[in-house]
């Protein structure tokens, strides 16, 4: 006769579970209560691991099977990308953001059930917002209560087909006594949940949710300010007439670009100390790795914001033109580029603008240092870096052709230009600058 | 208008067939012009003239449509950082930041010359007491007044002790004392070497220039010295002949007839005012006709007509003769 555990073992062993009909209408009507379920299933890539170190043979196989079999319960809810025989290997997938989440499946399940004890499915996660981490623990625990809803049915439908072979009793008495020990000895609520659903963050990040946004409010505030300031600068200048003195005078337009970028990297690193004395000291926000790393991702944000600002200030033509730009880049710094919404969740081409804000890659390296204490990557350095360089030379052309050029009259509408200056296509001068 | 330099002589700025217009079709057309180096050369004309617009291409701000133009012997849009440096250039309107204060702008357009660390507060001092601005250098751009401004733009135009200036209008909203105390300090550094180019819509500074070149609708009309200018306006010499009693008209006929004089008005029972080729020549010959018609005349006096009036008579002579201008 089989016994309760045997068919514990058995139910996990056996081939892939394909959910009754009203398991899954079940498990339907959950995601669609949940907001994010279809970012779930297509946004989230799992590694399951069993833990398989120290098993050999038939317990190996039975652990594999065990896995395999809650990962295709899973995969209702998420991309499985790989499994792995073992722990660090998930991990490394995790590191290397080759997956969103690793599962990670006790082979000793049936011994901690039989032990009166709850198997624990660990799912780590490389999650530092709130939002993203509850969404992760939400969609541990759904999940760990189908696997248990599951195994219970099978369980009862086991019985009841044991039941109906139930040969006459003989001398076996004793032995389904001590089964019946058994089962007397486990816990209710083992029995009817012998799985339990365990989160954490891989790296044991665990950010409060008061902390968690002060990188993005630092970084979108100071890309604010600082395009702000560089698009009014210019602007002003040009209608205070302050430009016409910077193009008499030897002043090129690159030194008066270098010039502004100067004065307002060190206003902006200026707030940017206030901004971040007021979060540790008000909000006891902590800096886990290194402040260098910090300082430089706020330098090439504000360096990226200016570019941003200069190249606004140079297309804009009064100030309030200029400072809706500045608005707009805003909006867009809030909505896209991850301060609210994980970038994960924007569609590929709202994504693809998020790359081109330079609050995105400020918020992805300070979120790296603030909270992962490690150094930023290097997408969120370099692409920081790209993008501040590319709208230097993009301010810089623009200063220079439309600011600052003789012949122009500041407000980027080039007139007709003297003709000895040869601009090819004019009719050629005599000496006297008469036409020929 | 000239027709070129003076044998050995510099030339600060060579213009030819100078065009620049604008989508209303204001500008200055076919502006010839020569200044020499060490001279003040003054632009007098009414607003909407193209004063500025000249200015503005001296400096390179503007581009010409057409012609020829050097300054200091480059062409403007080509200036290098060496020739920017020799130029001064007040706008006509303060471009300064009205948030800094005084000394603050005065030390920005030092930097923005680059005026070296070691000496520059002591320019700025001399410069900041010239325009008499010592005891208000604390006080925010935005809190002083027009002239105030205007002065210190003054200021800061000499601080890097350029050696062409361009100024446009840069006495406009200044007292006449301190007017003149400028124009006295322009014509200090013109003694030194340096040349001025500068616009006035005040006519009668226009005595305080070297040459002068009169505007109108864009068109540059004459080139003369100050006393040219007079002499052109009225077509020479104006004499005041005071009468002990008036005369006929027979008598005056006669009497403009011994004078040689060109045109003759009265303006007054007995006062003839006569327009001749020189007035040291006239009292002699008409007290003589006097004496000889039993007529007294009481005095002989040569009339200089303030500049206003010669540039009015001026323009009305010379801009018809350019057709329709505008």
């Amino acid at each position: 006769m089989e016994t309760c555990s045997d068919q514990i073992t058995r139910l996990l062993s056996e081939g892939p579970v394909r959910s009754p009909a009203p398991a899954q209408a079940s498990l339907d009507a959950h995601s669609r209560s949940f907001p994010h379920s279809s970012c779930l299933r297509g946004g989230f890539r799992a590694r399951s691991s069993g833990l398989a170190n120290g098993v050999g043979g038939a317990a190996r196989e039975r652990a594999e099977a065990q896995t395999g079999e809650l990962a295709d319960l899973l995969s209702e809810r998420v991309e499985l990308t790989a499994t792995t025989p073992d722990e660090e290997s998930a991990r490394a997938m995790l590191a290397s953001e080759e997956a969103d989440v690793a599962v990670v499946v006790p082979v000793n399940a049936i011994e901690l059930i039989r032990a009166n004890r709850q198997a624990e499915i660990t799912i780590q996660h490389d999650q530092v917002d709130p939002f993203e981490r509850s969404f992760v623990e939400i969609f541990a625990a759904a999940s760990v209560d189908e696997i248990n809803r599951i195994v219970l049915r099978r369980m009862v439908e086991a019985g009841q087909e044991s039941t109906d072979a139930l040969p006459p009793l003989s001398g076996d008495l004793e032995l389904v006594e001590e089964e019946l020990d058994v089962l007397r000895g486990i816990a209710p609520e083992v029995l009817v949940s012998p799985f339990v659903a365990v989160t954490s963050n891989f790296q044991g990040v665990d950010v409060e949710f008061s902390h968690y946004y002060v990188p993005g409010v630092v970084v979108v505030l100071l890309q604010h300010l600082a395009l702000t300031f560089a698009a009014l600068s210019l602007v002003r200048d040009r209608a205070l007439g302050t430009v016409e003195l910077f193009r008499v005078s030897p002043l090129t337009g690159g030194e008066t670009l270098i010039g502004k970028y100067l004065a307002y990297t060190t206003l902006g690193m200026v707030v940017c100390g206030a901004l971040v004395v007021a979060a540790v000291f008000g909000f006891g926000f902590e800096v886990a790795g290194s402040w260098l790393w910090f300082g430089v991702i706020v330098l090439l944000v504000l360096l990226a914001a200016l570019g941003a600002g200069f190249v606004v200030s140079a297309v804009a033509r009064t100030e309030s033109e200029a400072v809706q730009y500045a608005m707009i880049m805003l909006l867009v710094a809030i909505f896209f580029s991850g301060f609210f919404i994980s970038l994960e969740r924007l569609i590929p081409p709202i994504r693809a603008v998020s790359y081109l804000i330079p609050a995105t890659y400020g918020i992805m390296g300070l979120q790296d240092v603030a909270f992962r204490g490690q150094a930023p990557r290097i997408e969120s350095v370099g692409g920081e870096a790209a993008l501040a360089a590319v709208l230097l030379v993009a301010a810089l052309g623009l200063i220079r052709t439309r600011v600052m050029a003789a012949g122009t009259n500041g407000n980027g509408m080039r007139r007709r230009v003297f003709s000895q200056v040869g601009v090819g296509g004019r009719e050629s001068l005599d000496q006297s600058g008469r036409s020929k | 208008m000239t027709d070129g330099p003076a044998a050995g002589s510099t030339l600060a700025v060579r213009a030819r067939n100078l065009t620049r217009t604008f989508a209303s079709g204001v500008g200055v057309h076919d502006v010839d012009l020569d200044v020499q180096a060490g001279t003040i050369f003054g632009f007098i004309g009414p607003s909407g003239s193209g004063k500025t617009t000249t200015v503005r291409l001296l400096t390179g701000v503007l581009a010409p449509d057409e012609g020829e133009l050097t300054v200091l012997g480059s062409r403007p849009v080509d200036f290098d950082r060496a020739e920017r440096t020799q130029l001064g250039y007040l706008p006509q309107a303060s471009v300064l930041y009205p948030d800094l204060s005084l000394w603050e702008n005065l030390g920005f357009c030092a930097s923005l010359f680059g005026m070296p660390w070691r000496g520059r507060r002591r320019r700025m001092e001399e410069v900041i007491d010239l325009v008499e601005l010592t005891d208000a250098r604390s006080r925010l751009m935005r809190h002083a007044s027009t002239g105030m401004q205007r002065r210190l733009s003054l200021a800061a135009t000499l601080i890097h002790d350029p050696d062409f200036l361009l100024l446009d209008e840069p006495t406009a909203g200044i007292d006449p004392v301190l007017r003149r105390k400028f124009w006295d300090h322009f014509a200090n550094l013109r003694d030194q070497g340096r040349t001025f180019f500068i616009t006035t819509q005040y006519v009668g500074e226009a005595a305080f220039c070297d040459l002068v070149g009169v505007l109108a609708h864009g068109r540059l009309l004459t080139v003369d010295t100050p006393e040219g200018l007079r002499r052109q306006a009225f077509g020479g010499d104006v004499v005041d002949v005071s009468l002990a009693s008036p005369i006929s008209a027979v008598d005056l006929e006669e009497m403009v007839q011994t004078a040689a004089a060109a045109r003759s008005q009265r303006i007054g029972p007995a006062t003839i005012r006569l327009t001749v080729e020189n007035a040291g020549d006239v009292a002699p010959v008409v007290s003589s006709w006097a004496l000889d018609k039993g007529i007294d005349i009481e005095a002989v006096d040569q009339f200089m007509p303030p500049f206003d009036d010669v540039f009015v008579e001026l323009v009305s002579r010379l801009a018809p003769s350019y057709g329709n201008l505008q």
